[in-house]
């Protein structure tokens, strides 16, 4: 019916997709610790927005929606694990696969981000891996600005008692 | 305001390979395949939300006239008013039906319209 309006959208959709893919990726690898799941949740993210496209009106804002749906869709997934299974969140399967097993500093710094809740995780990504502002990353996350920057320094006390233990050895 | 200063950096770079992004390997081709095979579940949803909204309508109609029934047996309190202000303020029946056509158009138009974002 609307061709060219199909066709533009279908445009958009790709630039979406293979712009943000990856760091969404990353970021739900980091929440959920599960490769497998972590596609299928940003699978999920990427139909969502797409289906919303226009809810978009400023492009520098995109990046920070895309990471608003993510981090709904893994709440979402999380509870229904949670009401389905009863298990507490950080039971949900964690990746097994052996393929890229972190070594040395890697792991280290992998352990003391894992040390931190998943909304601490996804706090200390956005700000200080992701350049997001703290209320950029509020919006995001859909938390009071207060909780993310507790957060924030929450994440930065693990990153530097990881660090004085490194300086140390 | 950016979180930007030079601590931050440092941190920056500490997490740069935690945070890495995942190299695409087919995922976005994946997904835009996915995105753009023919879906029914949007139009069955549209589809029952109409048939459920018909069928409201046609189980509320015949209950307009109990309704109209029961408001008109609602003994208000004397106030003392004159008898024409009381009158005036009576709910015309038209209202009535404008009313619950209005709630059942609402109701359908939430469903059909929301987004889940």
């Amino acid at each position: 019916m609307f061709p060219n309006r199909e066709h533009n959208h279908a445009q958009l959709c790709a630039a979406l997709v293979k712009t943000h893919q990856g760091q969404i990726r990353a970021f739900l690898r980091r929440l959920t610790r599960n490769t497998a799941l972590a596609d299928d949740l940003a699978q999920d993210t990427f139909l969502r927005a797409f289906q919303n496209m226009g809810q978009v009106k400023d492009d520098t804002k995109t990046k920070s929606w895309l990471f608003q749906i993510a981090y709904r869709i893994f709440l979402d997934h999380v509870r229904k694990h949670k009401r389905r299974q009863n298990l507490a969140e950080d039971n949900m399967p964690v990746d097994d696969e052996t393929a890229d097993v972190p070594t040395g500093m890697k792991m280290d710094i992998e352990q003391a981000m894992n040390s931190l809740t998943p909304e601490q995780r996804a706090a200390v990504i956005l700000c200080l891996s992701y350049g997001f502002s703290h209320s950029e990353a509020a919006k995001a996350l859909n938390q009071p600005l207060g909780t993310v920057k507790s957060h924030v320094a929450r994440g930065k006390d693990q990153l530097r008692a990881f660090l004085c233990v490194y300086e140390k050895a | 305001m950016m979180v930007d200063n030079t601590e931050n950096n440092e941190f920056r770079e500490l997490l740069s390979d935690y945070a890495a992004p995942i190299s695409d390997d087919g995922f976005s081709d994946h997904i835009l395949m996915q995105a753009h095979a023919p879906r029914h579940t949007g139009a069955i949803k549209n589809l029952m939300v109409g048939i459920a909204a018909l069928l409201a309508t046609f189980l509320a109609i015949p209950q307009l006239g109990k309704l109209k029934h029961l408001l008109a047996g609602v003994q208000l309190p004397e106030l003392g008013l004159p008898a024409n202000i009381l009158e005036s303020a009576s709910m015309p029946n038209l209202t009535i039906f404008a009313l619950l056509a209005l709630l059942i158009v609402s109701v359908a138009g939430s469903f059909l319209f929301s987004s889940d974002v």
